[in-house]
């Protein structure tokens, strides 16, 4: 992976964990929706909380070379 | 035979300005296309605004026109007036009542406005090197023509 590569992939995962944090800091009850190309599924927080992490796990996977893109 | 060297080193050196200026007015150019993106950001987000608060004026059960792409509208309902659907960045969206998407919209806005700021005083500074890469371009110009 070369330096531009690597750099898009942390300002994702940055942006992921930046969404995370509204996610997290959003309270009460309420729907939230994960855009899926063409379509957008109806989620719960927790739904979309591990959704995101997993995202985010994945690209430390790739950062540290554990696993390809 | 110097003489001659020292006349090539200084068509380099003009050169080398050249390049050097070439590459501020490209930056000039992008600086300016990436303002104009964030200016039609602005304006949509605003519109947003307007759209939220005219929704909520209207009501529940009022007849309205949804654009589903290029020139087509779908007829439909106001359900809920009182939520609205706000992206929140990497394809996910959160319902928010209105006072909290119109916040998160005013965030939105006043990022993209010191985004706009920065970059305005990125312009400035390339415009100013612009200027100073002209001077030093005109000065080598006068000195290999004598």
């Amino acid at each position: 992976m070369d330096e531009k590569e690597k750099e898009a992939l942390e300002k994702l995962k940055d942006e992921l964990t930046e969404t995370l944090d509204i996610v997290e800091n959003l309270g009460g009850k309420r729907r939230y929706f994960y855009n899926t190309g063409v379509i957008c599924v109806e989620m719960n927080k927790e739904e979309v909380v591990q959704l995101i992490k997993a995202e985010i796990e994945e690209i430390e996977k790739i950062l540290k070379g554990e696993k390809n893109e | 035979m110097a003489k001659g060297k020292e006349k090539e080193t200084k068509k380099v050196s003009l050169e080398d300005l050249n390049r050097e200026l070439r590459g501020y007015i490209a930056q000039i150019e992008a600086l300016r296309a990436e303002i104009s993106a964030i200016d039609t950001a602005i304006t949509d987000l605003r519109s947003v605004i307007k759209t939220i608060n005219n929704i909520k004026d209207l009501g529940k059960g009022k007849n309205i026109l949804i654009p589903i792409g290029a020139i087509a509208q779908i007829e439909a309902k106001i359900e809920n007036p009182e939520k609205v659907v706000v992206s929140i960045g990497n394809g996910i969206s959160a319902e928010l009542n209105v006072e909290e998407a119109l916040a998160q919209i005013a965030k939105e806005i006043a990022s993209l406005q010191a985004l706009r700021r920065a970059l305005e005083e990125a312009i400035v500074e390339a415009y100013a090197k612009t200027e100073e890469l002209l001077e030093k371009t005109k000065q080598l110009g006068a000195e290999e023509s004598k």
